[in-house]
Order: C-alpha cells, then structure tokens, then sequence
C-alpha cells in the first residue's frame, strides 16, 4: 500500500513540500496529545488520591473535594479524546491528499487542525480548573496552524 | 551542511531529550519530553521531507490512533482510599 500511495505522490506532484509540512505538523501534534495524555493522567491521579487521603479534613469532606477534582479531570478527559479522534480524522485527510489527484488542499488541512486545536483549549481549561497545567502549544505549531506555514 | 545533516542533528538532539526525559519524574519530565516536540517540530516544518518520508510517517500515523487518556486506575484508587478510611474509622469508634 505505501508504494502504491508513493507512486501516485509522485505521479500527481499534488503540493510535495506542503504536505510534508502538514504531515510533519500533525505529527508534532500527536506528541504534544501524547504528553497531553501523561499530565492528565498523572497529575490528576497525584490530586485526586492526595485529596482523598487528605486527614485535615473528615472523610466526607475529603470525598467531596475528591470528586470535584475527579470531575474536572474526567471532563477533561472526554474532551482529551474529541482531541484525539480529530487528529486523527486530520491524519486521514492527510493520507487521502496523497492519492488525491486533483492536488492537496491546505486550507481544508488546516480547517481540521484548527478545529482539533479548539478541543486542545478546552481540555486546558477543564484540566486548569482541576490544578492540572497540560503542556502548552509550542509557538511553533500554534504558528502553522495559525498561517499555514513555520 | 545540508538539509539531511541538519535534521540528523535535530534527531539526536531529540533522542537526548527524550533520554532525558525517561530519567526525569513530574513537571521535568514532560518539560523535556517538551522539548523533544519542540525539536520535532521545527525539523519536519523547516527541513521539507522527501515523497517517501512523508508516505512512510503518514502511514505510520494512520497505523496507530492518537493516545487517548484513560482514569481508571484514578477511579479505583479513589475508591479504594475512601472505603479503607472508612473502614478505620468505623474500627476505631
């Protein structure tokens, strides 16, 4: 499949370099998700359990603030995987432009890597609001996104 | 130097981070995994690929889902932390 998928790169020309930025964007992407992944996990874990064992407090109380943490972290989780599910429906697009004749079309790319990145925001603020800070959108990324080029 | 040195450059030096990173806990950890995405970036946006790299990562990518978070073991510990402090509690009146 990937010779085949090559050949027709080849063959079409369709926009070479810029696919290549595309391709090498959403990859970036798929790290900073990855990353994303380990401080929700972790932080929240780390916040969650330290809410619950937290003695100052009697079990009910420390249930309570618990389970508001957990809230925020579990929002923050649903809308880690919209995040995901978006990259890789951009991914896809990315891999249809290569056999896609009629060329590649940027501004269709960048529409989905802009609509992934409105879950990115969101995920921040559910994981802000439960003490969580998620790595932010290296300025370089934010850039292409924003422009369509580095 | 060209192109091709300058991203093999780049790839070490995120190897290193990454290396790093494994050898880090907490918000050190994913600051230096940070900064490998950072290296990343900045080599497939400025340094093009070739046609055979570019079918290969997209490939590659479209193999294996993006990582989605999962809080399981979060749930279970909370659970597991409240019903053991209830337990004591009850034990000690």
């Amino acid at each position: 499949m990937r010779s085949t998928l090559l050949l027709l790169l080849l063959a079409t020309g369709c926009g070479g370099s810029a696919l290549s930025h595309h391709a090498s964007a959403a990859e970036a992407s798929r790290e900073l998700n990855r990353g994303a992944v380990e401080a929700l996990e972790t932080q929240c874990h780390a916040r969650v359990t330290a809410a619950a064992e937290d003695t100052t407090v009697d079990v009910d109380q420390a249930e309570a603030r618990a389970r508001e943490i957990l809230e925020a972290c579990e929002h923050a989780e649903r809308v880690q995987h919209a995040f995901a599910a978006a990259l890789d429906v951009w991914v896809g697009a990315l891999l249809a432009a290569v056999a896609n004749e009629d060329g590649f079309d940027t501004n269709a790319s960048l529409d989905l890597a802009r609509r992934a990145f409105i879950f990115y925001d969101d995920i921040q603020e559910a994981a802000s609001r439960a003490g969580v800070a998620l790595p932010e959108v290296p300025p370089i990324i934010a850039r292409f996104i924003d422009r369509g080029a580095p | 130097m060209n192109k091709k040195q300058v991203r093999k450059i780049i790839e070490a030096l995120e190897g290193s981070a990454n290396v790093i990173a494994k050898a880090l806990d907490g918000e050190a950890r994913l600051a230096a995994r940070m900064a490998g995405v950072l290296l990343r970036a900045v080599s497939g946006l400025l340094i093009s690929r070739t046609p055979e790299e570019v079918v290969e990562l997209l490939t590659q990518m479209a193999a294996e889902p993006a990582e989605r978070a999962h809080l399981d073991v979060t749930r279970d510990a909370l659970q597991r932390i409240l019903e053991e402090r209830r337990r004591n509690e009850s034990s000690e009146t």
